[in-house]
């Protein structure tokens, strides 16, 4: 395993190991790098910009009067320019700055409240369940942070097109202290006319930021001395509209793992009572199954009539990986290694079914580069189905 | 053959464990003769294939119902079926392909809805998979499953399938004794009765030394084909208690194992379930044990409310393509062709209202309606992926399996798989709804003796619990009135006026099953419900246990 994950890691081919051994079994990628653009997450924050809106929606904002006396008008106001409107009103009221403490967000959402005059109105109740996205942070997530920081943003001739559009990015942010606006609006109770307006506005300026984007990444390529057009529009855009959900999986070499694995997490998986420890016992298990085949030239339990010996002996192999691994003291319960010999190697379809389509789902992953595809080793665990991820 | 074919299997089925669940008898005789199996699926998926090929040295007989046909949309995933086989029904095609594939399998295919089949049908089978596609379909068929369940009045368990049908392996030797320590159990065989005195006697001391006196914990028999009785006592270290075996049946009792007097289900009565579903990258997996976990009703309220969009919305503020769809779909369609019922897989429905959307839109300035997304909005399509198929269906067969064989502890009880990012699993413990109107012990009904059949059946309809209407009513498997058909109708209808007292045997209470007609927010669903009907002011409480007999 550890000779062909080093010559594929050196051919830059994406490998994925998958094994079912009895009720047990394990999926691990090795890829050294895997840039997603669509991770498309299952819930993100949408890209409202409440707390820092552009001049073009402030205007358009400050053009609606929320005291208008026609009631059904007053309850098809977008909440988007509800909370604009009193998000600039708090500011002024407070020296610039935006409601910060609990009793000030609590104190927010009351002068929404206040602005209610029937109990039907959606779009202030909208408002009031939607007013912490005027209190969330300006600026960039971490996780986009950690991106651009980067070593790889350093872009020259050999760099991938991912990193050179981070570069353009960094750049962006450097500029305008926020992502390129992603464009796309959730629906809200409104009137259609507002609403379509509303969304010709974000659209708009999602647009502007792609150009400013597109230009900077045309900049880079000339510096770095690439065509400036080889990056395509189409993928510019996309990278553009899905700026903040941008994610890097990198995947130690199996060999730096099965030497030297992340002593923090392992001790902490091997004395967790619940899940991990039986799952780090799988682990250590599957590769001492491996080491005993090598020693004596079968699996432990493959044959009926050694089991007692078999489990002795796996014990010992298992034991000596653990000190290896560097967990000396450490054991794994006689359950798991009776369970273990009594498997004898051999092949469960249901087991080999789970683990294959996890590995395919996996593989679709990186091939479609949409989704975030796993990261560690995947224990299954077919006693209780607790199966776990294990980053070592 | 047969040995090399389950090699693996046999690895499972024919050695002892630690991890195992309880009752596990490793041995060849881990076959359970006459095991039925039922399959119910919407979706065929890959672990199912292959798991048929070792279940099936664990089962006789399968059973698959779907009422669905093959369509071409089907093929990129369920991969039994081929081009030619589009239009086709999917059980009877999935069951040959299945029995060409894997010899000395029997599936015999159901094309019809799960509705269609009488009780009788499902009482047969040991074990229910589902891979259903709607609440409704789930709910029923917990409710078929759970209307099996009995409880006792002792309120004790007690398990059917052994009882009955009891496979025993029994190893007389000395050697099994000294193997107690290791193994917490011992299989012990011996010819007759009397000997079996002798051996408890040498087995006794052996294990009362270091881990005190064992249990007679289940006593099986099994006839043997040449008329010779072989019993098997299995002792069980963990219990204090050790009873001597005398006959078997009244022993059998006598060895029952008493619980505390909670409202406990007939082990006997119990119709283990698996249910699986998907959705995209996610999907879960469940174990269900009437009376023992939570039955599909006891967790509906994990189901978020269903996505709809207010009606004003639709005639008035539209905003997106989704609205202009759903406004041609529902509001629109009736207009202009009231009377027809709506078809979704009629092209030319669809594409009557993908053009009205594209009207509608345009008036409004919205964009974004395409064809393909009518499709989507009206069907409510949901994207399946083939790996999430193959993910979730494993995981039921091997849980079916292990029910089935004990060969390992079984999942408890709620799996969910979450692939989008990452992966992602993990496995909650629900707790049973005590006051579950499905799986509990029957919404309790105090009447009466006068009160008649018909005066019953209206109380249902007002029942807070129930509102239940056009109900039917059966006792012990004996029809007191059946709404539908004509023909039973007629012949049960004289009843409505005798007491129900009189109808269910003179006896101060049980259970009866009804059917009807349950409308939750606008929409009329069939159930089926259990009932405990107690006669008020009625002498003497007889034994549930003896009175007439499961």
């Amino acid at each position: 395993m550890v000779k062909l994950d080093k010559i594929c890691r050196e051919a830059n081919i994406m490998l994925i190991f998958a094994r079912s051994y009895g009720l047990t079994g394990f999926v691990r990628i090795s890829v050294k790098e895997h840039a997603v653009i669509e991770s498309k997450p299952d819930h993100f924050l949408d890209d409202l910009r409440l707390n820092n809106p552009w001049p073009e929606l402030r205007s358009f904002a400050e053009a609606i009067d929320l005291n208008v006396p026609d009631p059904v008008v007053h309850k098809h106001t977008p909440y988007v320019v509800i909370l604009v409107k009193m998000a600039d009103e708090w500011a002024k009221n407070h020296g610039g700055s935006l409601p910060s403490t609990r009793e000030e967000k609590k104190e927010f959402k009351e002068l929404i409240r206040a602005r209610m005059r029937a109990l039907d109105e959606d779009n202030y109740k909208e408002a009031m369940e939607a007013s912490f996205k005027v209190f969330a942070p300006c600026g960039i997530s971490s996780n986009l942070q950690r991106i651009i920081n980067d070593s790889c943003a350093d872009v020259d001739s050999n760099s991938a097109d991912f990193w050179v559009m981070v570069a353009a990015l960094k750049e962006f942010i450097e500029g305008t202290g926020e992502a390129p606006l992603e464009g796309s609006i959730p629906d809200m109770t409104s009137s259609t006319e507002l609403y379509v307006t509303l969304q010709k506005i974000y659209q708009a300026k999602a647009e502007a930021d792609f150009l400013v984007i597109q230009r900077h990444v045309r900049n880079i390529l000339n510096r770095i001395g690439r065509d400036s057009d080889c990056i395509s529009k189409t993928m510019i855009k996309s990278f553009c509209k899905n700026a903040r959900k941008l994610t890097i999986c990198r995947y130690r070499l199996l060999e730096d793992e099965f030497n030297s694995p992340v002593q923090p997490e392992l001790q902490k998986y091997l004395t967790d009572e619940d899940y991990s420890s039986i799952a780090v016992g799988f682990y250590i298990l599957l590769r001492a199954v491996d080491r005993f085949a090598a020693n004596y030239n079968s699996f432990p339990g493959q044959f009926d009539g050694e089991m007692d010996e078999d489990i002795s002996r796996l014990k010992t192999t298992a034991v000596g990986l653990l000190g290896d691994s560097g967990c000396n003291g450490s054991t794994l319960t006689e359950d798991l290694i009776n369970e273990m010999c009594r498997y004898g190697a051999a092949e469960l379809h249901a087991v080999a079914a789970f683990i294959g389509g996890i590995a395919s789902q996996e593989v679709i992953k990186l091939i479609t580069k949409q989704f975030v595809p796993m990261s560690g080793t995947f224990i299954f665990n077919g006693v209780d189905h607790k199966s776990q991820l294990l980053s070592l | 053959m047969a040995q090399s074919r389950s090699r693996d299997l046999d690895k499972l089925l024919l050695r002892h464990g630690h991890l195992v669940g309880p009752n596990f008898e490793p041995g060849p005789d881990t076959t359970f003769e006459n095991m039925r199996e039922c399959w119910w699926w919407e979706r065929v998926v890959w672990a199912a294939n292959f798991s048929r090929t070792w279940l099936s040295r664990v089962f006789e007989t399968w059973e698959v119902i779907d009422m669905d046909r093959i369509e071409v949309s089907n093929l990129n995933r369920q991969f039994l079926f081929r081009l030619g086989d589009v239009g086709k029904p999917k059980a009877e095609v999935a069951a040959k392909r299945v029995m060409e594939r894997v010899a000395g399998v029997n599936i015999v295919p159901h094309f019809c809805r799960i509705e269609d089949k009488e009780l009788d049908f499902y009482n047969d089978f040991s074990i229910i998979v589902l891979g259903l596609d709607s609440i409704e379909a789930r709910s029923y068929i917990n409710s078929v499953a759970c209307g099996f369940l009995v409880i006792d009045s002792e309120d004790l368990p007690r398990a059917t399938l052994r009882a009955e049908r009891p496979p025993l392996k029994v190893l007389q030797s000395p050697k099994w004794a000294s193997m107690v320590g290791r193994l917490g159990k011992v299989l012990v065989t011996r010819p007759s009765l009397p000997a079996l005195d002798i051996i408890t006697a040498t087995i006794q001391p052996a294990l009362l030394k270091p881990l005190g006196p064992p249990i007679l914990h289940r006593v099986r028999l099994k006839e043997e084909p040449k008329g010779k009785p072989t019993h098997s006592l299995v002792i069980n270290m963990a219990s204090k208690i050790f009873l001597p075996f005398t006959k078997h049946m009244t022993t059998w009792q006598a060895l029952r194992p008493k619980y505390d007097s909670d409202d406990n289900p007939r082990e006997e009565t119990i119709k283990p379930m698996v249910d699986g579903g998907t959705e995209g990258f996610k999907g879960h997996a469940r174990v269900i044990v009437p009376g023992v976990t939570p039955c599909f009703e006891c967790t509906i309220w994990l189901f978020p409310p269903q996505v709809k969009f207010p009606l004003c919305t639709l005639a008035e503020t539209p905003r997106t393509a989704a609205h202009c769809i759903e406004y041609a779909h529902l509001i629109k369609w009736d207009e202009v062709h009231s009377g027809k019922t709506f078809d979704p897989d009629n092209p030319e429905h669809m594409q009557w209202v993908y053009s009205e959307a594209v009207k509608r839109a345009e008036l409004f300035g919205i964009p974004g309606v395409t064809y393909s997304l009518t499709q989507g909005v009206v069907k409510n399509i949901i994207p399946a992926i083939a790996s999430t198929n193959a993910i979730i269906s494993a995981a039921c067969a091997l849980e079916t399996l292990k029910i089935a064989s004990a060969c390992s502890k079984t999942l408890s009880n709620y799996l969910t798989y979450n692939g989008v990012e990452g992966l992602h699993t993990k496995v909650t413990e629900f707790v049973k709804d005590k006051d579950c109107l499905v799986c509990g012990p029957g919404v309790l009904m105090e009447v009466a003796a006068s009160v008649t059949l018909g005066e019953f059946i209206t109380l249902l309809e007002d029942h807070p619990k129930l509102l239940l209407s056009r109900a039917s009513v059966t006792h012990r498997g004996k029809n007191l009135y059946m709404q539908a058909p004509p023909v039973l109708e007629e012949m049960t209808r004289s009843n409505l006026d005798l007491p129900l007292f009189d109808l269910m045997d003179k006896v101060p209470k049980d259970v009866v099953h009804v059917t009807g007609t349950t409308s939750k927010s606008d929409k009329k669903t069939s159930s089926l419900r259990k009932l405990r009907v107690v006669f008020k002011g009625v002498d003497g409480v007889s034994d549930m246990d003896t009175a007439g007999g499961a």
